[in-house]
């Protein structure tokens, strides 16, 4: 309880110094154009991994060993590849049209309200769905990491992150983020060595489990190598459509700061993801030896914390909260952005004021608490179907629709329609698709075919 | 002289690409490769040099290879897992930011500081 008083300390500070410097709607949504490659890029990381790290993947490690950490293998190539593909042309266009939304992207890009009216719904839907697993993590955090019920750990950490952005808007979320970003790297680190250290290390893990459960090792654990694969290349391609991840290109105040940001992200993000191999690692080789037991796949981080040791549960407690605030503000500011600015620009209206932005920022975390704390569904597993929304919806307006002078307004509307349609299809019959066709890709590919069909002759 | 167009030949060969890995997995690692090199490979439309096309055409190169060495090892427990672990993400890690900021241009700094907001 001590942990979310302080939490709520926090997020108030945080709130007072943001209102006073998120006056207008640069400052509320861009976070004013105000950061560096270091600011951004640590804070970049945090509002990108979320409770998924620290709770869904090492308990994914567990089911199918190897095959999860695909969804990470990517990492080495994801900085640059963002830069290249969005953060160049996102940058020109601030520059050139003082965008501060990701809807508004398009906009500038291809001057159609249609375009940006359908990714701000996307946006807006994914966004909501996404804060309900932030809060479904909140609420699993709450019960294994702090003690409290989940839904009152789900509603205080919900609260404090809405206390902040609804004040502040992204000067206060950038500003946080980036201090989670580095409690979350520092406590990534301490923990995957102190639950390596339970079973001997690397190597006594991987004894363990040659010996007890091999099937989880090898290239791909028990995961279909092409199902491997494409979760590579889900989460490859997937962070160039990732609205939180564009976001973070609004927030640079120079294009030259480009330069060494993917080096940036891809440290954050590789001293991050070492909880989630290593934690994964110990608590399955620890599993494997009967020295823990796991009711379901989420519960192995806290329990692996436990047999470390009482200040390892706080640590983890307090790192993965640190993540799920981080990403939930930045879903809670897009998606006020989205319906209180661009998608009344889309309708040919004037864009509401902030008062409006910060009363849809409370109204949508309520909602997607509700949503979230009630659901059943693990953590990793609907963490997987929000990235995949988004990469098959937006991937190939934000990619090609940004960078491609060929690309029109109709091509981007109807490639953010079918991706979507298609990702929530196939979605419903994910068990019976043959291995390597993932939903978010396969949406994805029909955008952009659909966008080259409709390009300018 | 406008170069050719390639977007339309190249999008039409990742999803072909992909479609055919799906029925054939061992050319995953070729698909893989070649769909995230492709996306990377949009920068060429704004800025078309040797040396970028280079980057990007090796990066592409270097990520089959790495994908390649992972389905040779998929069937041993022990050399697989460290293979992934330690070749394909920890040794991979420097490579992509290196080659970006080898290849990056200030040229559109001219431009000066941000419009003002919508």
């Amino acid at each position: 309880m001590t942990a979310l008083v302080v939490l709520l300390l926090f997020a108030a500070a945080v709130a007072w110094w943001g209102a006073r410097r998120a006056g207008d709607p640069a400052g509320y949504f861009a976070a004013g154009h105000s950061g560096g490659a270091w600011l951004v890029g640590v804070a970049g990381t945090a509002a990108a991994l979320s409770a998924f790290t620290f709770v869904g993947g090492p308990g994914l490690f567990s089911v199918v060993g190897v095959g999860s950490l695909w969804i990470l293998l990517s990492a080495p190539l994801t900085g640059a590849l963002q830069c290249w593909a969005v953060g160049e042309p996102v940058v020109g266009l601030v520059r050139r049209h003082g965008v501060v939304t990701v809807p508004g992207l398009l906009r500038a890009q291809l001057g159609s309200p249609a375009a940006q009216g359908a990714a701000a719904v996307v946006i807006a839907l994914g966004c909501v769905a996404s804060l309900a697993v932030q809060a479904r993590a909140a609420a699993v955090l709450g019960r294994v990491f702090l003690g409290v019920d989940e839904a009152a750990a789900a509603g205080a950490v919900m609260a404090a992150t809405t206390l902040y952005v609804a004040l502040g808007g992204m000067r206060a979320g950038l500003l946080a983020d980036a201090v989670q970003g580095a409690v979350m790297a520092v406590a990534a680190v301490v923990l995957a060595v102190a639950a390596l250290a339970l079973v001997g290390g690397p190597e006594g893990a991987t004894v363990v489990l040659e010996r007890a459960r091999p099937e989880l090792l090898g290239g791909f654990g028990r995961t279909r190598p092409a199902d491997a694969f494409a979760l590579f290349l889900l989460f490859c391609v997937g962070t160039c459509a990732q609205p939180h991840y564009v976001q973070k290109f609004l927030f640079l105040r120079a294009r030259h700061h480009l330069r060494i940001l993917p080096a940036v992200l891809t440290l954050a993000l590789a001293v991050t993801l070492t909880v989630w191999i290593g934690v994964g690692l110990a608590g399955t080789a620890l599993a494997a030896e009967g020295r823990l037991t796991l009711g379901a796949p989420d519960d192995l981080a806290p329990r692996t914390m436990a047999l470390v040791g009482p200040w390892a549960v706080v640590l983890a407690g307090v790192a993965s909260l640190a993540a799920l605030m981080s990403t939930a503000a930045s879903f809670l500011n897009l998606a006020a952005a989205a319906l209180t600015r661009d998608a009344f620009e889309a309708l040919g209206r004037a864009p509401r004021g902030l008062g409006a932005a910060r009363l849809v920022t409370v109204v949508v975390a309520a909602a997607a608490t509700a949503v979230g704390a009630g659901s059943d569904t693990a953590v990793a597993i609907l963490g997987i179907i929000g990235w995949r929304f988004f990469t098959a919806a937006l991937l190939p307006a934000l990619t090609l629709g940004l960078a491609w002078p060929r690309a029109t307004a109709r091509g981007a509307v109807a490639a953010i329609v079918a991706g979507a349609a298609i990702d929530l299809a196939l979605e419903a019959i994910t068990p019976q698709l043959p291995a390597g066709l993932d939903p978010g890709l396969a949406g994805a590919a029909a955008g952009f075919l659909v966008m080259v069909a409709l390009a300018r002759r | 002289m406008t170069p050719p167009d390639r977007v339309p030949v190249t999008v039409g060969a990742c999803v072909a690409l992909y479609a055919a890995a799906i029925a054939f997995p061992a050319a995953m690692p070729v698909a893989v490769a070649a769909c995230a090199t492709a996306l990377g490979a949009l920068v060429l439309l704004r800025r078309r040099t040797a040396a970028l096309a280079l980057a990007v055409g090796a990066l592409g190169l270097f990520t089959v290879v790495l994908l390649g060495g992972a389905w040779l090892l998929a069937a041993r427990p022990r050399g697989g897992f460290i293979y992934v672990v330690g070749v394909l993400f920890f040794l991979f890690l420097p490579v992509a930011p290196w080659l970006y900021a080898r290849t990056f241009s200030k040229s559109d700094d001219a431009a000066g500081p941000p419009a003002e907001s919508a």
